[in-house]
């Protein structure tokens, strides 16, 4: 048997393993493939076709490089020890054992809000009502907090294994409760976006690490450009650590098809077996436009077509304060994404009047997690304390809110949702697309989440999320992109109050 | 234009971007600011409700309850311990499906820890503010409407109350009646549910008709129901859901009284005086004849009071000496 057959089994073992370890029946799941960094967020940043650098790069290794793999991992530091020895040795240069590159961008964002509902980040936060303090009044930000830095490490090819790593941060981290606002802004916590590794054998491919939700193929093209922050409202964007094994088929230059399943951290632990989800994915090569992703800078992207779904188990404690039961319930989603070149170009560099389009529809109960921020304001209800116990007995609730509660009869219910985004961007004939415009809608909605809420709370959720912003962006340097952004927030509550928040937002991104 | 213009324009944007702000502002707009004479604004003043309904701006409006009417307030976390150090404080959460209604098995006992009445945005019937010429005024606000709030069954039953055990049910319709219309109430169980006859046998109550029938008759007669809170009528609830949708009437009254002083131009700052604390609140004034527009200063609520924003008062005629 050849070695890359046996890494291909081996592969599979490790995919394999997990599963026979999840004892109790779980729901679909299975891994995926990502397959080309140059559609991940790292390329969001760069706008280079990393993977193919890097795969270049990691060709021109020498043999002497894999074989050190394999006898000891110390020996990149054998390669950076020598000095001469009878002086006191400098302070030795770090060198990377592979090679490495660098890659990210420095932002700084300024934002003027009509209302004072939510920080920096908007994503789908529910925005403070008309008639109160927030609600009636604006607020100005800026921030650097959305800055970000990545390393990808790629070992050259090994017996016809290719491996790489990417660890990619950015500075949202979790804040302590007694952060002021000074220290809110000005000390970004650094937050892990990305750590996974990734071994192809072929056609076969596994992600190990925390990555973009297979569910609605996030880092492959799909994400509509704006200033924003990703996800807007309604619009499916997540990350999580997990277990993705993929294929594809055909050559990137011409259709191809990629199919992946993954073994996800379940959102509930106590649930015990993770979520898994599938996707299968169709690129044609042939047809390729530009795209920007977010704030990123545009690149050539083919016609692509994406279908995703997600599958979880919940275990819930019953209803009470101290807990001996529980009941299982299960949430779905399924998601399909679109990105279509209308007026296709070949080249990246002059892309005056390219138009592209992307879409994505989802639906789903019990995976608000999976749009970022959003819950609605789905919460379990309090405990019932008729004798007025104080202090009253408190549920031991052992999940996120916005995912599953009780209804009026104890019956457990998830929350769905239903949304679509849709985008475009399109690239003036200024200085070869070096101006451009974009634009997207975005709704989600809920047709349960005021049936399954108290009425005396549903001044506290949100039934129906509308979002659309406009976008004008110029490449000030090839390094440097200015974009001018409005946004438009618009919330139906469950008793119908409508808040609406306007922002005006500029972002100056510098890439390296 | 060439790109260097372009790049020049697009630098400039971003300060043009920071003098765009706009907000939505209160939903109650801000009244006329004229002022007016002391002399004039001295008086009682009422508002007209037909015509001069007044203006309140709505925002989140937790649950009114018997003990604390008119007060907005996030209670989902109130009375909770705290937690210790470095651990996770309890997740917020809504309402209580069952807050405020527990039917116990008990007739003698029905009601347990009394009942809360929950509703949202009660509407300001009456408003009326008095001037004193030594500096002295009293203020005072009618809230009322009518307002449902729908039961689970689940919840009914939630606390020992059992309508599908008809001697159970029996005794329980005939111990909380107290206008005798039930007193020869017999119960059988018919075709699955409890069935009771009553009125001589020409009338029944059955299911979930017995069971609301049953809930309003302990809250009417029970102690639930108060000079604020009344008529409270239940009916099974007609989009199927099962449960009982109760209605009742609210109606209380809330006021102040205190020292006021006026900067002469069209800013009246009221100083409560009494047991109960309360913050001194500034009003904007518009005195036109016997008409008296008035708003909470800055986009405040009248007297701190929310939801209540903006009002047109006009002059009660002069008491006869």
């Amino acid at each position: 048997m050849r070695h890359r057959g046996l890494t291909s089994l081996a592969l599979a073992a490790i995919v394999l393993a997990p599963h026979a370890a999840f004892a109790k029946g779980s729901p679909d799941k299975g891994a995926a493939s990502d397959d080309e960094d140059a559609q991940d967020d790292a390329n969001l940043a760069s706008g280079k076709n990393a993977k193919n650098k890097s795969d270049a790069k990691a060709a021109g290794k020498s043999d002497e490089a894999d074989a050190s793999e394999d006898a000891a991992p110390e020996a990149p530091e054998a390669k950076a020890a020598p000095e001469p020895e009878p002086t006191p040795a400098p302070s030795s240069p770090v060198h990377s054992r592979w090679d490495t590159e660098l890659y990210g961008f420095i932002e700084l964002d300024g934002m003027h809000d009509s209302t004072q509902s939510y920080a920096d980040g908007a994503n789908s936060n529910l925005l403070a009502r008309r008639g109160t303090y927030n609600g009636d009044r604006g607020q100005t930000q800026a921030t650097v907090k959305n800055s970000r830095l990545g390393f990808r490490l790629n070992p050259p090819e090994w017996n016809g294994v290719k491996t790489s790593g990417v660890v990619e941060v950015d500075f949202f981290g979790i804040q302590p409760y007694d952060a002021t606002q000074n220290d809110y802004y000005t000390l970004g916590t650094v937050r892990m976006r990305h750590a996974y590794l990734k071994l192809r054998a072929g056609a076969l491919e596994v992600l190990a690490g925390q990555y973009h939700d297979l569910f609605g193929w996030g880092g492959n093209g799909f994400y509509p450009n704006t200033v924003a922050y990703l996800g807007i409202p309604g619009e499916i964007y997540h990350r999580n650590p997990q277990l993705r094994v993929s294929g594809k088929l055909g050559d990137e230059s011409a259709t191809n098809v990629e199919i992946a399943v993954a073994a996800v951290r379940p959102a509930q632990r106590h649930s015990e077996v993770p979520d898994g989800e599938a996707g299968l994915r169709v690129a044609f090569g042939g047809w390729k436009g530009v795209a920007a992703q977010g704030a990123g800078q545009p690149q050539l992207t083919p016609l692509s077509i994406g279908v995703s779904g997600i599958a979880r188990r919940f275990v819930i404690p019953q209803f009470i304060s101290q807990p001996r039961a529980s009941e299982t319930k299960y949430g779905f989603g399924a998601a399909a994404d679109l990105v279509i070149p209308v007026i296709p170009v070949k080249n990246v560099e002059d892309r005056a009047n390219a138009l592209t389009v992307t879409a994505e529809v989802s639906i789903g109960t019990g995976v608000a997690d999976m749009y970022t921020g959003m819950t609605g304001g789905g919460k379990f209800p309090e405990l019932d304390n008729p004798s007025n116990d104080k202090p009253p007995f408190t549920y031991p609730q052992d999940i996120d809110s916005g995912l599953i509660t009780y209804d009026a009869d104890l019956n457990l219910r998830t929350y769905n949702w239903n949304a679509f985004v849709v985008g475009a961007q399109y690239y003036l004939p200024v200085a070869k697309g070096k101006v451009w415009v974009s634009g997207l809608y975005s709704q989600a909605q809920s047709n349960n989440i005021v049936d399954i809420t108290p009425s005396t709370s549903s001044g506290a959720i949100v039934r129906l999320m509308r979002y659309f912003d406009a976008n004008l962006w110029a490449a000030l340097a090839p390094s440097t992109h200015l974009g001018l952004s409005f946004q438009r927030t618009q919330q139906t509550y469950g008793d119908e109050s409508l808040p609406v928040n306007m922002r005006a937002e500029i972002a100056l991104l510098f890439f390296f | 234009m060439n790109f260097n213009s372009i790049r020049r324009i697009a630098l400039a944007l971003p300060f043009l971007s920071f003098a765009t702000g706009c907000s939505a502002g209160p939903l109650c707009k801000s009244l006329g600011d004229c002022g007016g004479d002391i002399k004039n604004i001295i008086g009682q003043w009422t508002s007209d409700d037909a015509n001069q309904p007044g203006c309140l701006d709505t925002p989140y409006f937790q649950g009114t309850t018997l003990t604390s009417p008119g007060a907005p307030s996030d209670n989902t976390l109130y009375g909770r311990p705290s937690p210790t150090a470095r651990q996770t404080p309890p997740e917020a959460t809504n309402s209580a499906w069952c807050a405020g209604l527990g039917v116990t098995a008990d007739p003698m006992d029905p009601l347990q820890g009394g009942i809360t009445f929950l509703f949202e945005d009660p509407n300001v019937t009456q408003f009326g503010e008095l001037y004193n010429a030594d500096g002295t005024y009293q203020a005072g606000f009618t809230y009322s409407g009518r307002f449902g709030q729908w039961y689970s069954q689940t919840c009914i039953t939630q606390f020992g109350f059992n309508p599908y055990n008809c001697p159970y049910a029996q005794n329980m319709l005939t111990m909380v009646d107290t206008s005798g219309t039930y007193a020869d109430a017999a119960c059988s169980p018919q075709n699955g549910v409890c069935d009771c006859a009553y009125g001589g046998g020409a009338q029944h109550l059955a299911g979930d008709a017995l069971m609301c029938k049953i809930v309003e008759l302990v809250v009417t007669n029970k102690g639930g129901v108060n000079e604020n809170f009344s008529n409270f009528v239940c009916e099974p609830d007609p989009s199927g859901r099962g449960g009982c949708l109760c209605g009742f009437d609210a109606h209380f009254a809330t006021g102040e009284k205190g020292y006021y002083t006026y900067d002469g131009v069209n800013l009246i700052t009221h100083y409560p005086q009494g047991n109960a604390l309360r913050y001194a609140s500034k009003q904007v004034v518009c005195q036109q004849g016997d008409t008296l527009q008035i708003t909470g200063f800055d986009g405040s609520y009248l007297l701190n009071r929310p939801p209540v924003r903006t009002f047109t008062l006009h002059k009660a005629a002069a008491a006869t000496p």
